[in-house]
């Protein structure tokens, strides 16, 4: 397989805090990764790193792309999403990158309709419901055309049927995507190979079912919780 | 969250809502413009003003109580700003209060001041609630205002939705456990506008994530119809009208 990206050694520091600590991976080309981890294991910290948006240690070769040619979805869409209309904001990418005002409402169009949002053009953003705005948020990026997506929680905060639907655009995706995320029962679904992070060093790496069959591995990382209260009652 | 209190209006439909916003924009800056050199505080002027306005908001299907409250918004800020004016020395007295003395031409001075100040406030409200905020923001960049500034707006309008949902929920968590007192609000303010320079500092992270580098772009449509058409003539009649009256 080619490869896409190498991470070497990679080290993010906030001030005190050390946030990811000599990470080392690869990305292939086409090569669908989930990264999980519990909260504050650093997933959002590498997906920034990997995208060139915050400073680190360590090195980062991109094999065939520059990070422009990377998206990223941030976990909070309210974040990613700030111009006044849908159609404005999914233009906002592909304006910047210079295109032509042709190739850019081509773009938006494909973009607008591979996530089912045709018709939303008009709409202003911060009025959808959650599961529109992810959707929105995956327009934005998906309209830049990239080679690598990285996806923060992507599933979050989602009812079943939109969680369905962002899997399904997700799915559909034809270059290589990096998700990040703790909801680890979907990974099956959507990757091919899992990396556990925690505490901002990686724990594991492998296939997704050998990873998610590590149940040791998994409570040890607390992304796997012995039955309830409840369960334990009766 | 949700904020219809903000371009609540502007995107229903109304022969006002459909003219273009080029249109639009230069329309109003004539009316404003007419109001402020033409009108003087005669009964056929103020009737014409009056009956136009109406007639604009009539058309506009904004409702009146709606508009009305906006005004009533902005008229201390007005009579603010005229209150030097109503104090100024000269010609006859008609009003004297111990050391405040009211004079005729003052006064005179004062009330057109205000009525200019409330029509020309009006037909800007007009604008704004009649049309949704990203197309003035377009039609403003067509004309060649600054992108600095354009963006600039841009960010207040984007921004004043983040500031108002971080107080909404500090807002309701606060009250969810007790009352809402002075400290309390203290408090609610202070997080509202840390969580909203944490979030803005995220926001600008995305847009840097997506190319951006200090000019907001966008696509302008420019379509022009006979409301256009329409609508400028309707501004130079009653430009020529004040005028004349």
């Amino acid at each position: 397989m080619e490869k896409l990206i190498e991470i070497k050694n990679l080290s993010v520091r906030f001030e005190e805090v050390v946030a990811l600590k000599h990470v080392n991976l690869t990305i292939y080309r086409g090569e669908k990764i989930g990264i999980v981890g519990p909260n504050g294991a650093g997933k959002s910290t590498l997906l920034m790193a990997i995208k060139g948006l915050i400073d680190f240690e360590g090195e980062i070769l991109y094999y065939g792309i520059s990070p422009e040619e990377i998206g990223i979805v941030f976990q909070n869409p309210d974040v990613q999403l700030f111009m006044p209309t849908v159609f404005d904001d999914v233009a906002f990418g592909p304006l910047n990158q210079g295109l032509k005002r042709e190739k850019v409402l081509s773009r938006v169009k494909k973009a607008l309709s591979s996530t089912g949002l045709i018709g939303y053009e008009k709409r202003s953003p911060h009025h959808l419901s959650e599961g529109e705005k992810k959707k929105v948020s995956i327009a934005t990026v998906f309209a830049m055309g990239p080679e690598l997506y990285l996806l923060d929680e992507p599933l979050i905060g989602l009812d079943p049927a939109s969680r369905l639907e962002i899997m399904k655009i997700i799915c559909d995706m034809p270059k290589s995507v990096l998700i990040a995320t703790h909801e680890i029962d979907l990974l099956p679904n959507l990757v091919d190979k899992v990396v556990v992070l925690n505490s901002g060093i990686v724990v594991a790496d492998g296939g997704v079912d050998e990873i998610l069959q590590d149940t040791d591995l998994l409570i040890k990382n607390k992304l796997y919780f012995e039955p309830g209260c409840r369960e334990k009652k009766s | 969250m949700k904020h219809h209190f903000i371009d609540h209006y502007s995107s229903i439909n109304s022969p006002i809502h459909s003219i273009n916003v080029s249109v639009k924009l230069i329309t109003s800056f004539i009316l404003i413009l007419s109001i402020v050199l033409l009108f003087s505080l005669e009964t056929e002027k103020l009737l014409l003003c009056l009956v136009f306005l109406t007639l604009l908001i009539a058309i506009s299907h904004i409702p009146a109580k709606y508009f009305l409250r906006n005004i009533i918004i902005l008229l201390p800020f007005i009579l603010l700003a005229g209150i030097s004016i109503l104090f100024q020395q000269g010609g006859e007295k008609i009003f004297s209060f111990g050391p405040l003395e009211i004079y005729r031409e003052s006064f005179d001075r004062f009330i057109t001041l205000i009525v200019r100040s409330i029509f020309s406030v009006s037909i800007l409200q007009l604008l704004i609630t009649t049309t949704p905020y990203s197309e003035i923001l377009k039609a403003l960049e067509k004309f060649r205002v600054p992108s600095l500034i354009v963006s600039l707006l841009g960010f207040i309008y984007r921004y004043s939705f983040i500031i108002y949902d971080e107080f909404m929920r500090a807002k309701i968590a606060a009250s969810s456990r007790g009352r809402l007192n002075l400290k309390v609000w203290s408090y609610i303010v202070s997080s509202t506008l840390l969580r909203s320079l944490e979030r803005s500092r995220k926001i600008y992270l995305s847009m840097k994530a997506r190319g951006f580098e200090g000019r907001i772009r966008t696509l302008n449509y420019t379509r022009y119809s006979q409301i256009d058409v329409a609508a400028t003539l309707v501004t130079m009649i009653f430009m020529v009208l004040l005028w004349k009256s």
